[in-house]
């Protein structure tokens, strides 16, 4: 088992290729290698301090939760509720 | 020493050889030619020593072969078992990073608070420590599922630009262990320099030894300047390994106590971790030490008054542990965070109260013995009490690590955790570890500091009766075996 370092390599990559370029990273430039090649593309991945990231505009669902936020964690996996009966009061605002 | 003030016995009054007065510390030890021949002639090799270190061997083969299985079949052989991931390997780890304490505690704390009795069992409990830590920094490498990938735990420059988590205790660990092994064996090597520069200057040596121990000793020439700066030089490295004493387990402590988990989450844990190392080295320093003196004929230099002083140290940390022990239910009562109280009440009523029982007797309740000094000056209860300090200390750790592991904020994870016949050969294979390097070195160097010894002990011609002489000049009978002393 080793931990996931969120595919580190293909961050560095977008880095010095917008570096190489003389610009800054667009948006969405980079991904990691789970969230590129899920069939159901139910992982997002990108620089969640960015505004124009579409996981910024994501994590701020209201469905959004991270695991244990009660306990202060603040992890850097947000998760989406599956909802399954729709009801008036769960506004999906995304 | 506290239990050195008694008063002068009258000048024709033989002295009792094995026990210490105000003024002679050792009784038995007559000159410094004695010194040298007793200390230096513990190192020819015995036959029994031949059976220890291949016992040592054996066992040290046994762990090496679990491991390779290990590394062959992946951790589950290890009874991992998610969420407790953290199991024997990492109990074993603050085990052996414990007992290396007491080495360093003896040698530079008590150095720096000139207390007398460290004198003979230092040398001893410094080499226990480099090969405690020594030790010690195989578990976290044996934890690892790929053990060749343990350098990522150094931060060095790639070009992946994969730099290690510094927000993570491991990380400290890392730092914290390494400087802690750098340290105290420095420390122990520059107090070998002139017990080296004494087996260099042997009659009857090696050529080939003779050159290994002339390199060694650094060409020490017993000169008024090398002592000079001999004494600065150990002076300073005493002052500086005396915050790494406590340094050292705090950081180990923070594993635990960065962790949200219950019964892990508490400020306490770093003063109360050191205490149980110097708790647990000494008891270590016990099991060695007791059986030394007496396979190596030195009970007149680690006499009874020695171990007695070093074991109301142990006494003293032992209290300390146990107010340590009562805090932590204290808290977890008063703060009426639901989840500690739960998880205290598991700790000690739950799936593993026996572990929880052991702990608190071996802890707490045994070592209250030691109030007595006729329990106290007697190395057979000693000797056992080493071993039931180390027990309760291991499985102190085990109370720690697993039941808050298999017990923790989510109830559908709750589960159980069984150390398999790996962990067992492994934990079986680091003593063996331990030992070989123990072994070896009691053969190969001093354990007993000759050079600090001769200072205790009176120079010749400075007094008109020669210390270890009767007023009538005839030397005193040496009796090993005193009456009406439990040794």
């Amino acid at each position: 088992m080793e931990k996931c370092s969120f595919c580190v390599q293909r961050i560095r990559e977008a880095e010095n290729r917008a570096t190489a370029e003389k610009r800054v990273l667009k948006p969405d430039e980079f991904t990691t290698a789970c969230a590129a090649s899920c069939p159901s593309r139910a992982i997002v991945f990108g620089d969640a301090a960015d505004e124009n990231w579409t996981v910024t505009q994501l994590a701020k669902d209201a469905r959004a939760y991270h695991v244990f936020e009660e306990l202060n964690t603040f992890t850097a996996v947000v998760y989406l509720k599956k909802v399954n009966h729709p009801t008036p009061a769960t506004a999906v605002t995304a | 020493m506290a239990t050195l003030s008694q008063p002068l016995p009258a000048r024709d009054q033989p002295r009792r050889p094995n026990i210490a007065t105000a003024d002679i510390q050792l009784p038995a030890v007559r000159d410094y030619e004695q010194v040298d021949r007793e200390i230096v002639g513990t190192l020819h090799p015995t036959v029994a020593w031949f059976i220890g270190l291949g016992v040592a061997v054996f066992f040290l083969f046994v762990g090496i072969a679990a491991w390779m299985y290990q590394i062959y079949s992946g951790l589950g052989v290890a009874g991992y078992n998610p969420p407790v991931m953290w199991g024997v390997y990492i109990i074993s780890f603050v085990f052996w990073v414990g007992i290396g304490h007491a080495g360093t505690l003896i040698s530079a704390i008590l150095y720096l608070f000139r207390a007398g009795f460290r004198t003979t069992i230092y040398r001893c409990a410094e080499a226990m420590t480099v090969f405690a830590v020594m030790t010690a920094g195989l578990f976290p490498v044996l934890h690892l599922g790929r053990p060749w990938k343990f350098f990522w735990l150094i931060p060095y420059p790639n070009w992946r630009y994969i730099w290690p988590q510094f927000k993570s205790p491991l990380v400290w660990d890392v730092f914290a262990i390494l400087t802690y092994l750098t340290i105290s064996s420095t420390f122990l090597y520059i107090g070998l320099i002139p017990d080296i520069a004494v087996l260099r200057d042997r009659e009857n040596i090696s050529p080939i030894r003779k050159q290994i121990f002339s390199v060694l000793s650094l060409g020490w020439r017993n000169t008024d300047r090398e002592w000079r700066h001999f004494a600065r030089a150990y002076l300073f490295l005493a002052a500086f390994s005396t915050p790494l004493v406590l340094s050292v387990h705090s950081v180990v402590s923070f594993d635990f106590a960065m962790a949200l988990t219950p019964g892990w989450h508490t400020t306490i844990f770093p003063p109360y971790f050191v205490a149980g190392a110097i708790f647990s080295g000494i008891g270590m320093v016990f099991t060695i030490i007791i059986p030394l003196r007496k396979f190596f004929g030195l009970k007149h230099y680690v006499t009874i008054n020695h171990l007695d002083a070093a074991a109301k140290l142990c006494l003293f940390t032992s209290l300390v542990v146990g107010c340590a022990y009562m805090t932590e239910w204290f808290v977890a009562w008063f703060s009426g965070n639901e989840f500690e109280q739960s998880f205290f009440a598991n700790r000690i009523w739950g799936q593993w109260w026996w572990a929880s029982a052991i702990l608190y007797t071996c802890n707490m309740v045994l070592p209250l013995t030691l109030f007595s000094q006729k329990l106290r000056r007697n190395p057979a209860w000693l000797f056992i009490l080493s071993f039931t300090v180390n027990i309760g200390m291991w499985f102190e750790r085990f109370v720690i690590v697993v039941p808050s592991l298999s017990h923790e904020f989510e109830p559908w994870q709750w589960t159980s955790y069984r150390p398999t016949w790996v962990d067992y050969a492994i934990l079986a294979g680091s003593f063996g570890w331990f030992s070989m390097w123990f072994m070896l070195f009691i053969k190969q160097l001093p354990i007993i500091a000759i050079a600090e010894v001769k200072e205790i002990v009176k120079p010749r011609l400075r007094t008109q009766h020669p210390h270890g002489m009767t007023p009538s000049g005839e030397h005193f009978d040496f009796e090993p075996e005193t009456p009406g002393e439990h040794d």
